[in-house]
């Protein structure tokens, strides 16, 4: 399927996805055609507590497409994956609620936001968060690492979801929460087959995938309680638009997963 | 070491090794300024059978992923088996990922983890073409493997670790993904005697694989920390030599020396 030519970046986006991303992080200001920023989060629904808690820097680079907050609570002492965690605000968010007994990891394959987000969670004074370089395909954690997985408008910009997905299974703890704000396509696959001119896969659009295939992917990856939350109104084109999903991963693994997606029992 | 200084130091190699990776796919074999480590006035493949690979190796590995920037040949203690799981910690262009690809066979499987965004492409680019496909690389950091928990048999490296700011983490990691049982077969600069401070500090000596080595006591020491048994750390004092040729005139090679490092996973995993 290439009759794209070559504005469609989708043979390589990994490239594509580092070079946007390093220019997210070192020149905020530009308009990418698309919202972020403080302002954006706030329309999103982030708390106010949270927008005043956090330096300004904090939110420059931040593209948020949802609030991955509102789809459960994170408790004091948790820990916490932010997949694609960028410039690390949510990933601070997190640190916030967790608090000083907890830990956030914030996991990125671009390395000028990693730099970044470490420099925010430090004048965040939130010594909690660290963050790591690695692909969202091959997460650098141990299994069973975490309480709450999150990630905000980062698994769509994956070649491979499925791999994503059974990382951040591997990663949680049995009954551990997925809560993930990520961009959406609204039209049919056929409609929207070959490369569209109005957004490439980095900026969050041909990666994208339909709501009820994200759903599917979930369900195979092992996930149950699977749920698409709604829809957040934040835009990339025309027909990509954010959308809001949560799942468990049960306390006792079903029987058709693999054994070697299991966790070992604390001897 | 503060955080800071931690990536302060993880930064100046990646910036190093991006700088070989992009000369190298310029056509530039050598001579970057910036960087050495095995990269000196020999054209690659000289300076890789110094270090221990036959022509044969040389010769069946794709075009690019010999960068020369090794300091011995971990394959050679590593005594890899048919359909075993690789783990190669910095694996840079690729070339002793794909050395040990055809020892573990099509259904080994060998996982190159690099730090440089620009090295794993090009890996993944020489394995593309050379058609590999029982070999993958993925970006992260050696302090925290891109790999799951037990499940890897062997891990090898070849003149990485002493770059690393945090080299307990390293073994740490190393043990959570390794299988009981599991080996680690690696080689690496070891410090013979305690490096001056202007050494130490030198952010271009710790790119150059000098300023970065402990001592062969430290490692001992770490690797026992980690959990591992069986732990051998053999110096090569031959390897002096070649040292010598990384900072002419400098005389590092009165300071380190290119060692074995090996140590085994307890296969009764102890808590």
């Amino acid at each position: 399927m290439n009759q794209c030519g070559k504005d469609c970046p989708a043979e390589n986006p990994l490239e594509q996805v580092r070079l946007l991303y390093t220019e997210l992080a070192q020149n905020p200001g530009k308009d990418f055609g698309w919202r972020k920023g403080k302002k954006n989060a706030s329309m999103l629904g982030y708390a106010d507590e949270w927008l005043s808690r956090l330096p300004d820097i904090v939110w420059e680079s931040a593209a948020a497409v949802g609030n991955p907050f509102c789809l459960g609570h994170i408790h004091a002492g948790e820990t916490v994956i932010d997949i694609g965690c960028g410039a690390g605000a949510d990933a601070c968010i997190a640190a916030v609620l967790v608090g000083k007994e907890g830990k956030v990891f914030g996991i990125d394959c671009t390395p000028a936001m990693i730099a970044k987000a470490s420099i925010n969670a430090n004048v965040s004074g939130l010594p909690q968060a660290v963050f790591q370089e690695a692909e969202m395909t091959e997460l650098p954690l141990p299994d069973c690492t975490a309480d709450a997985v999150i990630s905000n408008g980062a698994i769509n910009l994956a070649r491979d979801k499925d791999a994503v997905l059974a990382e951040a299974y591997r990663v949680l703890r049995p009954g551990g929460r997925l809560q993930i704000a990520d961009m959406v396509r609204e039209t049919s696959p056929e409609s929207f087959a070959g490369c569209r001119s109005e957004g490439s896969w980095a900026d969050c659009v041909s990666g994208t995938l339909e709501p009820n295939t994200f759903l599917l992917k979930l369900s195979r990856a092992g996930f149950v309680d699977v749920e698409l939350a709604g829809f957040t109104g934040y835009r990339t084109s025309t027909s990509t638009i954010g959308a809001l999903f949560k799942a468990i991963k049960p306390d006792q693994e079903l029987s058709v997963k693999p054994a070697m997606t299991g966790c070992a029992s604390a001897d | 070491m503060s955080q800071k200084q931690a990536d302060d130091i993880r930064q100046s190699v990646r910036d190093s090794y991006a700088k070989v990776a992009e000369a190298s796919d310029n056509g530039e074999c050598c001579g970057v300024e910036s960087s050495c480590c095995g990269v000196s006035a020999d054209i690659n493949s000289v300076q890789s059978m110094r270090l221990g690979y036959s022509e044969n190796d040389l010769d069946t590995i794709p075009g690019g992923a010999d960068m020369g920037l090794g300091c011995g040949n971990p394959r050679a203690i590593a005594s890899l088996q048919a359909d075993e799981v690789v783990l190669d910690l910095g694996s840079g262009g690729g070339f002793d990922a794909f050395l040990a690809a055809r020892e573990v066979g099509k259904h080994g499987l060998v996982i190159g983890v690099d730090m440089t965004p620009a090295m794993v492409s090009k890996a993944r680019r020489n394995a593309e073409s050379a058609g590999f496909g029982n070999v993958e690389f993925r970006l992260g950091e050696i302090e925290h493997l891109p790999v799951a928990d037990s499940s890897v048999d062997v891990i090898i490296s070849n003149c990485v670790i002493n770059l690393s700011p945090d080299k307990a983490q390293v073994f740490r990691d190393a043990y959570r993904v390794l299988r009981p049982g599991g080996r680690l077969a690696i080689s690496d600069v070891v410090a013979t005697a305690r490096l001056p401070d202007e050494v130490r500090n030198d952010p271009h000596l710790h790119a150059c694989c000098v300023a970065g080595a402990v001592l062969v006591d430290e490692l001992q020491v770490m690797l026992e920390q980690a959990n591992f048994t069986e732990v051998h750390v053999t110096p090569k004092d031959e390897s002096r030599e070649f040292i010598s040729d990384w900072v002419p005139g400098s005389g590092v090679e009165d300071y380190v020396v290119s060692a074995h490092i090996e140590a085994i996973k307890p296969a009764q995993d102890s808590p």
